[in-house]
């Protein structure tokens, strides 16, 4: 890859004081400021050619969080990797390079050992949900006399998919008007209700023993209780934009109603109900376990907006629907329970 | 044992600092106090640790002292002293000031910077070995200093904060990093030590290659001459026993082969000489000058121009004040190059004073190097008669004793001519009186009567003296002649040292039709050779060594490089000659230069192919692969916009299988890349040709897939 050399501010007070000097040696045609111009200039020399060798053979790895909300600060690790056998690396600054553009976040490797390795991280908040593609790194190094800054790219794509932020929410209680869980069907479960009486056995948490019906029927009996996630809940996002002109509020609003959806889903499935979720002209199959709700996060991470005009309609819901959309959204179903963004 | 980093650097900033202090000490350009205080200061300096350096109070003490004594010295040269001397013990202080508040990398980096600085202002202070040694030790130490300012540089603007993942950034005390002793390593200071043999390469390379055009309108800086004090247009007696014991080397000479190599040189080498004696010191009469006749570009006549028989000494001049020119007896002609002005060779002057002292114009500091013809005595020209104004000048003198004619008279009686007449005299000097260095007094105690007739002992200037005043006491043109005598054979440059103690005083007498003609009345145990001790060879050592410095470094010009360039040239000649007959058969002249452009645009390609393959690999991943089918063309940019969308396809996944995945999850545009798909594979392994009107409505189906995904990192804009 081709290098980029720029002067550091050092570099270019050493240029021209190395320009001052051949000027005297020039007009005063003194010898000793021929030597010390030489001097400079073979500083110079040697200075491109060590950065040149600093930068060989150099092997950068990116690792990625395993989960990234936005809005929220995570750690981003750079192994700097060198293959040189026999001499180290030093003074390294690596800059990740998002989308083409700097993230202004450089790890710097003071030194890298002959063969060896360094890994370093650092901060970085993405203030917006999506897929946001890195495609490699700038390298530089100012060493070894700090005059000049050489640097090269490398390439190392790579995605993050960033969830949309979890906020705190109130979610309405479950059971009142937006439980569609089939009460007449109870399953055991850890929930809070009562489900029944059964023989206690080896395991049970003693504490659940009915002591009562157990004095009765002389038999240890103990409680079950019924399963929340025999509950399911579903939310009504609406993805699409409000009539009118856009604007950074409008889009702010949107991004907070995808916030509010990811959070209540989070915080329902988490209690281990069951949670669906429906948007203009598609709606997920309900997720209960984490690992369902991590891939309905991602979804709603990369839920595109739609334009108000030609947006399909909600697929067709049940009563105590809960529905999220912007303040003036105009196509959020009659739902149990609305939350209002914007 | 590897040590602190922190302890390297700072060894490292003490080491350059202490050669660029050692510049401006060597210029002498300091007063005696600042001589002794500055070393003092930069040894305490080291010891300046811990709160000390970070005390408010110790910072304000600095400046303050700082104003004030730019106060001083200020005052100082208004007063008189030296700008020069004021503003070297200035530099010096400035950096004594920054070693004791060196508390971060900037402070170090002005240490470097204000030690580089004092190395570019002593070249114009400095110019004998010892500046030779400290740009030897800034060659060795720049990168040590250079690489580990530059580190910690690194170190105080990086280090300030950790970040740890599962905890919050944490504050790293940069001391710690800096007592590393891991940091740096042996291998790390013999590399950067080793560099310094590439930089001196590189230097000497650069050095030899710079145009020296000499078209400077500032010139005239240079090294400071050595006043001699046997030269100037009046002597006192007693001069020269006071330089008899400095060994500063004034002048260097080298012998043509056909003179041989004695272990020392007995010639007279004449500067100056005097016609007037007024019984305390001598003068001249007649300061006039005319210009001495030359070729217009090397030679100059003093006799007549050079002649291949003519024995041919180069003579290697220190900067001297005056610019006066030796010569031995027997000079015909001088050979001196010249000077070099806005790139074009100027011709250099030689004046010609009453008394035949010879002075160069032009001194310039770096002193100079001449030839000298000199011929047999036989051969020498018919010497030139002296007119009655002349001859009268040279028999002048003030009221003497009588007894000095008398004593003339008596040694000389009935002896014939004026040369055995002299020879006379001299040999009776030499014989009956004593050289010591053991000055008399001052007034009637110093004069030539008290030498000749009491004292009978003195130093050179006194035998000569007594010489041409008994000489003239009896009607013999004579004049006294300041010079050097000796010589001392280096032992490992194979040239002759002449030292300012070999300052000499000598007479010389008009004899007619033979003309001026040398006599050495001083003894010769005033001219005994040197014991040949450690000392002296350690002495010769480093004069060998000086003279190399001022050959090819001091004195190198625009001739030099025309030399190099010839001798270059001559060997590429020699080796085209060689290259040119193969297996005995003459190759036509231009086939090595064809070769050799051949090679060189070969280099030059290979260099451009390698500077330009990353910018061609970028501009064919730009434009994308040439004569690519159309459906692979569409697939790609499928791929593209469903990566965007945050649906890459993994290498591992087949294309019909993505877009099975992707209707699977009913993924919004499932369809788009079931359709693009479907014609890609049918294209790309069946025999499916796209038409022209299908591949367009692809390209929008595929345009809607991207517009619906977004096209920066956020997906969610339609």
């Amino acid at each position: 890859m081709p290098r980029k050399l720029k002067f550091t501010r050092e570099g270019k007070y050493f240029v021209g004081v190395t320009l001052g000097v051949g000027f005297a040696a020039i007009n005063t045609a003194n010898n000793l400021l021929y030597l010390v111009l030489g001097l400079q200039l073979s500083l110079i020399i040697v200075s491109g050619i060590l950065s040149e060798l600093t930068l060989r053979h150099l092997e950068i790895i990116r690792r990625l969080p395993t989960r990234a909300e936005a809005g929220r600060t995570f750690l981003v690790e750079i192994s700097l990797v060198n293959r040189k056998k026999h001499s180290p690396s030093y003074s390294v600054e690596v800059e990740d390079l998002l989308a083409g553009r700097a993230t202004e976040k450089r790890c710097y490797f003071l030194k890298v050992g002959a063969s060896g390795s360094q890994t370093a991280a650092y901060r970085c908040t993405l203030p917006l949900r999506g897929s946001y593609r890195f495609r490699g790194f700038r390298v530089c190094t100012r060493f070894p006399f700090g005059l000049f800054e050489k640097s090269r790219e490398v390439d190392f794509p790579d995605e993050l998919v960033v969830l949309p932020r979890l906020v705190p929410v109130r979610p309405p209680v479950p059971g009142q008007a937006q439980s569609l869980g089939d009460d007449s069907v109870p399953r055991p479960g850890l929930g809070s209700e009562f489900y029944g009486l059964r023989a206690f056995r080896p395991g049970d948490d003693s504490r659940d023993i009915h002591w009562k019906t157990s004095a009765r029927k002389g038999e240890l009996l103990v409680r079950e209780r019924e399963a929340d996630r025999g509950r399911e809940v579903v939310l009504a996002l609406d993805n699409a934009l409000p009539p009118g002109e856009p604007g950074p509020r409008t889009d702010a609003a949107m991004e907070e109603a995808v916030s509010i959806a990811a959070s209540l889903a989070t915080d329902y499935t988490r209690r281990g109900m069951g949670v669906s979720i429906a948007v203009r002209g598609e709606a997920r199959p309900a997720v209960q376990s984490e690992r369902a709700l991590q891939a309905l996060l991602r979804w709603l991470a990369l839920l595109p907006i739609l334009p108000a005009e030609g947006a399909p309609g909600f697929p067709p819901l049940p009563r105590d629907t809960i529905g999220i959309g912007h303040r003036r959204s105009i196509g959020l179903p009659a739902v149990g329970h609305a939350f209002r963004c914007g | 044992m590897a040590l602190r980093f922190a302890t390297l650097h700072k060894s490292s900033a003490y080491l350059i600092s202490g050669l660029g202090l050692g510049t401006l000490l060597f210029s002498r350009e300091m007063g005696p106090v600042a001589m002794l205080l500055v070393p003092l200061a930069y040894a305490a300096s080291w010891f300046c640790e811990g709160p000390a350096l970070h005390s408010s109070r110790a910072l304000r003490a600095w400046n303050l002292a700082t104003i004030g004594l730019l106060a001083l010295q200020v005052v100082r040269a208004v007063l008189g002293t030296s700008p020069v001397v004021v503003g070297v013990e200035f530099a010096a202080f400035l950096q004594i000031n920054r070693l004791c508040n060196r508390r971060s990398a900037r402070d170090y980096q002005q240490i470097t910077v204000l030690a580089f600085l004092h190395l570019v202002a002593a070249t114009v202070l400095v110019s004998d070995l010892s500046y030779a040694v400290c740009f030897g030790g800034f060659v060795l130490v720049a990168p040590w200093a250079l690489s580990l300012g530059h580190l910690r540089r690194e170190i105080e603007g990086n280090y300030l904060v950790e970040h740890r993942p599962g905890a919050g950034a944490a504050h790293v005390e940069v001391g710690r990093i800096l007592a590393s002793r891991r940091i740096i390593g042996p291998g790390f200071l013999v590399a950067t030590a080793a560099l310094s043999i590439p930089l001196f390469l590189i230097t000497a390379s650069l050095f030899l290659l710079f145009p020296r055009l000499g078209i400077g309108v500032f010139g005239g800086f240079g090294r400071p001459a050595t006043r001699l004090s046997g030269f100037s247009d009046r002597i006192e007696l007693g001069g020269f026993g006071a330089i008899r014991s400095d060994p500063t080397v004034v002048m260097r000479i080298e012998l043509p082969a056909s003179l041989g190599r004695p272990a020392r040189l007995g010639m007279y080498w004449r500067g100056t000489s005097f016609d007037r004696y007024d019984g305390a010191s001598w003068s001249r009469t007649d300061a006039t000058s005319w210009l001495l006749p030359s070729d217009g570009r090397r030679q100059h006549m003093i006799t007549r121009f050079a002649r291949p028989e003519d024995f041919e000494l180069k003579i290697f001049l220190e900067p001297i004040e005056p610019p006066v020119l030796f010569v031995p007896e027997g000079t015909v002609a001088l050979g001196i190059p010249p000077a070099v002005r806005g790139g074009a060779p100027v011709f250099r002057a030689v004046d010609r004073f009453d008394g035949d002292e010879l002075r160069y114009r032009d001194p310039g500091g770096a002193g100079l190097e001449y030839d000298v013809y000199l011929t047999s005595p036989d051969q020498w020209p018919r010497p030139r008669a002296l007119d009655g104004p002349e001859r009268k000048r040279y028999l002048q003198l003030p009221r003497l004793d009588p007894r000095v004619r008398e004593l003339a008279e008596n040694l000389t009686r009935g002896i014939d001519g004026d040369l055995d007449r002299a020879e006379r005299i001299a040999r009776y000097l030499r014989e009956r009186y004593r050289y010591t260095l053991e000055l008399p007094g001052t007034g009637r105690d110093a004069s030539i009567e008290e030498f000749l007739f009491r004292r009978k002992r003195g130093h050179c200037e006194y035998f000569s003296t007594a010489m041409a005043a008994l000489l003239r006491s009896i009607g013999i043109p004579t004049r006294n002649v300041s010079g050097f005598f000796g010589g001392e054979k280096n032992r490992y440059g194979g040239y002759y040292s002449i030292r300012q103690g070999d300052a000499h005083s000598w007479v010389e007498v008009y004899v007619e039709g033979k003309g001026w003609r040398t006599f050495d009345p001083t003894p010769p145990a005033a001219t005994a050779p040197r014991p040949g001790g450690l000392s002296d060879r350690i002495s010769d050592a480093i004069d060998a060594l000086r003279l190399k410095w001022m050959q090819y470094v001091l004195s190198y010009g625009l001739n030099d490089q025309l030399a190099l360039s010839r001798t270059a040239f001559d060997l590429l000649r020699d080796a085209r000659d060689r290259v040119g007959r193969i297996g005995g058969e003459r190759v036509p002249r231009w086939v090595p230069w064809g070769i050799a452009a051949l090679l060189l645009a070969v280099a030059i390609a290979l260099a451009l192919r390698r500077r330009t393959r990353g910018l061609f690999a970028a501009a064919r991943a730009a434009r994308g692969p040439r004569r690519e089918p159309p459906a692979v063309s569409l697939y790609r940019r499928l791929e593209d916009a469903m990566g965007r969308a945050g649906h890459p396809r993994s290498p591992a996944t087949t294309p019909l299988e993505h877009a099975r995945h992707l209707r699977d999850r009913a993924v919004p545009g499932w369809q788009i890349v079931e359709r693009v798909t479907d014609r890609y594979v049918g294209a790309r392994f069946g025999s499916r040709a796209l038409d022209v009107a299908e591949i367009r409505a692809l390209e929008r189906a595929i345009g809607e897939l991207r517009r619906s995904a977004g096209v920066g990192t956020m997906p969610g804009r339609g």
